[in-house]
């Protein structure tokens, strides 16, 4: 079973990432992204195998939270997962483009998250 | 099933053959409504959340039967869709969506439709457990089949978009469509978290109409998939 750290400003969606995870026996942590700080305090608290982002965040972006984890060496086998209620184009290319490993559209729903997200930590 | 609390939709272009097929049903205690063309009964599958199923016409001008079932496909209605025609002609066109079931005109329909709409009804995705708007089934296997959690996530849905439409046309009068498109996109990305079979569309719709200028007709459907989800968990 994998660790999990689910980054949402939404307590609901962080609910509705979380409940799939847990019910699939994974450790599931939730952090509010109140600050870019907070957020990296949790990482290295948790030492998660697979980050559960959002990208819109008013007070971390998900593009900013994406670099600081593929900047810091502590964190290189860390998989990032991207969940998103915005699909466009250029925004998925350049999530990608910051080693992403994934990149979904919350519209997919619980099921789509949880098979992508143990896709990406090997439970699968 | 009580039929008797069961709206169900014809659509034909004859008048007459629609009333005809609207009677069979009200005779089994269904509440019928008619529209006499495609792009009618589209606006009001939309905007009224009670309708459960359609049964159509395939050969009507303009939209026909299959270009309906379709449409209501793209728009994310997953509600049964039976079709009635004078042959099997369903096997020509290849490649677009089917319907749930097709009936032909002839003298046994006040026997057969009946009981087959009773049944696609019961096995309607999306409503196994009596939660119209919402996959059920689906929410459930996310969550290993644990009621409990998934009742929970319902209630705090719930709670967190039960003042919703109110605030959204405060914002919207506010002149602040910035805002109102915030919270209706990040709306729309939990129901489609949760499993929500109409309102991300709903949702979807009324997005793309305010940043156009407009959306009555998206305004209401809007709001009557979020009350009939909202309706369907305040029961549970």
């Amino acid at each position: 079973m994998a660790k999990v750290l689910v980054v949402d400003d939404s307590k609901l969606f962080r609910m509705l990432a979380s409940a799939p995870l847990t019910g699939a026996g994974h450790t599931v942590r939730q952090v509010d992204p109140v600050s870019l700080f907070e957020v990296l305090k949790v990482l290295y608290e948790f030492n998660p195998d697979l980050v559960v982002t959002d990208y819109w965040m008013p007070n971390c972006n998900g593009e900013t939270l994406v670099r600081a984890i593929r900047e810091d060496p502590n964190f290189h086998n860390v998989k990032i997962l991207v969940c998103s209620s915005h699909g466009e184009e250029a925004l998925v290319e350049r999530m990608g483009n910051l080693l992403v490993n994934g990149y979904i559209l919350k519209g997919g729903g619980m099921v789509n998250l949880l098979a992508r997200a143990e896709h990406l930590v090997g439970q699968a | 099933m009580e039929d008797s609390s069961v709206t169900v939709l014809v659509v034909d272009d004859h008048r007459l053959t629609a009333e005809m097929t609207g009677m069979v049903l009200e005779a089994s205690g269904f509440q019928v409504l008619i529209e006499e063309d495609g792009p009618s009964a589209l606006a009001r599958v939309a905007g009224d959340a009670a309708i459960r199923a359609v049964i159509s016409d395939l050969n009507m001008p303009g939209m026909d039967g299959l270009a309906l079932l379709a449409a209501l496909r793209r728009q994310g209605a997953t509600l049964p869709f039976v079709l009635l025609t004078g042959q099997d002609e369903t096997g020509l066109r290849p490649g677009r969506p089917g319907p749930d079931a097709l009936i032909t005109k002839d003298g046994a329909v006040e026997e057969t439709l009946p009981p087959l709409l009773r049944r696609l009804l019961q096995e309607a995705p999306g409503d196994p457990g009596g939660l119209p708007g919402l996959d059920l089934a689906t929410a459930l296997r996310a969550l290993n089949q644990d009621r409990d959690i998934l009742k929970v996530l319902l209630q705090a849905f719930r709670e967190e978009y039960l003042d919703t439409p109110a605030e959204l046309l405060a914002l919207r009068d506010a002149g602040d469509s910035g805002q109102c498109l915030a919270r209706l996109h990040t709306l729309k990305g939990a129901a489609g978290m949760l499993g929500a079979t109409r309102l991300p569309q709903a949702a979807a719709d009324l997005e793309r109409a305010i940043q156009a200028g407009a959306g009555g007709p998206q305004w209401e459907a809007f709001t009557a998939s979020l009350r009939e989800l909202l309706d369907g968990i305040k029961e549970i």
